[in-house]
């Protein structure tokens, strides 16, 4: 049995308000797939073809209509609220990362917060283990000391992914963590989520819509279209669908 | 000189707002008399060496009753204001956050609450409950805070929706540490600008349900009363009235103009 199975999962919205005709949306119809650990999933699409309303999912932020989501044999949505044991296994990396941190607080009270939710370290050993994670990003001691808005986009990213990998967490979602930088510093942050991935035997599902860094960084490939998967392969090159051939298309030309 | 000149209005307004604070905090070591010592052989005096703007209709001192009036005013609105404000932030944070049901609830009893005009109803709640400084606090509070809750809770749903936000809840973080953490220190420079903005026209209600006679009651010095006190001497003694009305008018316009500088130099949106 795998880390994470995902069951049949859908997610419905129904839009339209009072008095009005109610239309059911689906974002997400019957998506079912599976990760081992150590194991990295980049998950394609368009935008708008569901593919962060699953990464919500598998976090545990957004309820499924149907379906099971289940890890490490645990169901995530069996009980009202989330167990914290597997809480602590799930992480995430987004995006915007200056929309990601709260801008009152330092890197070092960033990092810190999953840290305070779940283990009582004194002090003296958070310092010295907030040190340690900053250095497993790459970034020096005095980081920890500056805010968001004296941080560079890299450097921010840098900062959430040390903050995510704070718990040792066995499963990270990366909500397109590369887009919003440039492309030098996209190269950078790649190299380090492949070699954090060795070290920590990290999991890794990664939302994208580039073909390029998804077929860097994962070992299998799922490919969204209308909230549904349309195809699964280990390698771009095996892409048949006429949809993922599309997505295909439009970033190769940036490849060569 | 340059910063000077950006934030002038923010500077006399606030050196303005200072000085009454001041006034009003320590009117019973400045007052040249007691403001409540009656002597009707000294009525409607004019400015002399004693009573340096005259006496009113009872012979007591116009300028201590000023200043113990501001006094009144100014804490009156305060605390008021204070109430509204531990009130409205846990409710709207509350409502916001949770959303769903309750949060419909809370919209609906908005709603209605906010369907009358405000002044009427803290009107008909001090009519009811009998006029008292108590009630006056009372329906004021009532009739406030739907406001306040209602802003803060739609700054709660934007900042709800922040991705930091959802980051602390995957971090564990449980919601009422979120709440403290997270939206409180996001939007309270926001809900102080909006106290700042309306604490003008609290003090403008206070005084006139005072005036109306509903609020502060005699013999306690309240500027709105004091208007009312001389309404029958406007003619013959037309200070009387200025007074009490030019410091309601001051108070009232260096809060707004307070309240409008802080906002853009705070840079909250203005929203509502």
């Amino acid at each position: 049995m795998s880390f994470l199975e995902v069951k049949h999962v859908a997610k419905r919205y129904v839009v339209g308000s009072f008095m009005q005709k109610k239309v059911i949306f689906e974002a997400v119809s019957d998506v079912s797939l599976s990760l081992n650990t150590g194991k990295c999933l980049g998950l394609i699409g368009e935008s708008g073809s569901g593919k962060s309303t699953l990464g919500r999912m598998i976090l545990g932020v957004e309820r499924p209509s149907s379906g099971s989501i289940t890890v490490d044999g645990t169901e995530l949505y069996g009980t009202k609220k989330i167990p914290s044991a597997i809480r602590r296994e799930i992480q995430v990396v987004f995006q915007d990362c200056y929309g990601a941190v709260n801008p009152r607080m330092t890197a070092k009270q960033i990092i810190a917060e999953p840290l305070r939710n779940f283990q009582k370290l004194t002090k003296v050993e958070e310092q010295a283990y907030i040190n340690e994670l900053l250095s497993m990003v790459g970034l020096q001691e005095e980081y920890g000391e500056k805010r968001p808005s004296e941080l560079s986009g890299g450097q921010l990213q840098r900062i959430n992914i040390a903050r995510a990998i704070a718990l040792k967490p066995r499963l990270i979602i990366l909500d397109e963590p590369i887009s919003a930088l440039d492309a030098i510093i996209q190269v950078e942050i790649l190299h380090l989520l492949k070699q954090l991935k060795e070290k920590l035997h990290l999991s890794y599902i990664f939302i994208s819509h580039d073909l390029q860094a998804v077929s860097y960084l994962a070992d299998q490939i799922a490919v969204m279209h209308k909230g549904k998967i349309i195809e699964q392969v280990t390698r771009v090159e095996e892409l048949t669908e006429h949809q993922s051939k599309k997505l295909l298309q439009a970033r190769l030309p940036t490849l060569f | 000189m340059k910063t000077f000149r950006q934030h002038s209005l923010l500077i006399v307004s606030a050196t303005v707002l200072v000085i009454f604070t001041a006034v009003a905090i320590f009117a019973p070591f400045i007052a040249p008399n007691d403001p409540y010592y009656v002597d009707l052989t000294q009525k409607l005096q004019p400015s002399s060496k004693g009573y340096p703007l005259g006496t009113d209709h009872l012979g007591r001192c116009q300028l201590s009753r000023l200043l113990f009036g501001a006094r009144t005013s100014l804490s009156t609105a305060c605390i008021v204001m204070s109430i509204t404000f531990c009130i409205s932030v846990p409710i709207g944070i509350f409502a916001g956050y949770m959303g769903g049901i309750i949060d419909t609830w809370f919209i609906r009893i908005c709603d209605m609450l906010m369907a009358f005009p405000s002044f009427l109803l803290s009107l008909a709640f001090v009519g009811m409950l009998g006029p008292s400084y108590g009630h006056l606090i009372l329906a004021m509070v009532c009739v406030q805070w739907v406001f306040y809750a209602r802003f803060i809770r739609g700054m709660v749903l934007s900042v709800k929706e922040r991705s930091f936000v959802m980051v602390a809840r995957i971090c564990g973080t449980s919601p009422f540490k979120i709440a403290i953490k997270h939206i409180v220190p996001t939007i309270l420079s926001s809900v102080i600008v909006l106290l700042f903005m309306d604490i003008g026209g609290v003090i403008l209600s206070i005084s006139g349900l005072s005036f109306l006679g509903l609020g502060v009651q005699p013999p306690n010095a309240e500027l709105g009363m004091m208007i009312n006190d001389s309404k029958p001497y406007f003619r013959s003694h037309p200070m009387q009235m200025m007074y009490p009305g030019l410091i309601i008018f001051f108070v009232v316009i260096s809060f707004n103009v307070f309240g409008e500088s802080l906002r853009q130099w705070l840079q909250v949106e203005r929203r509502l």
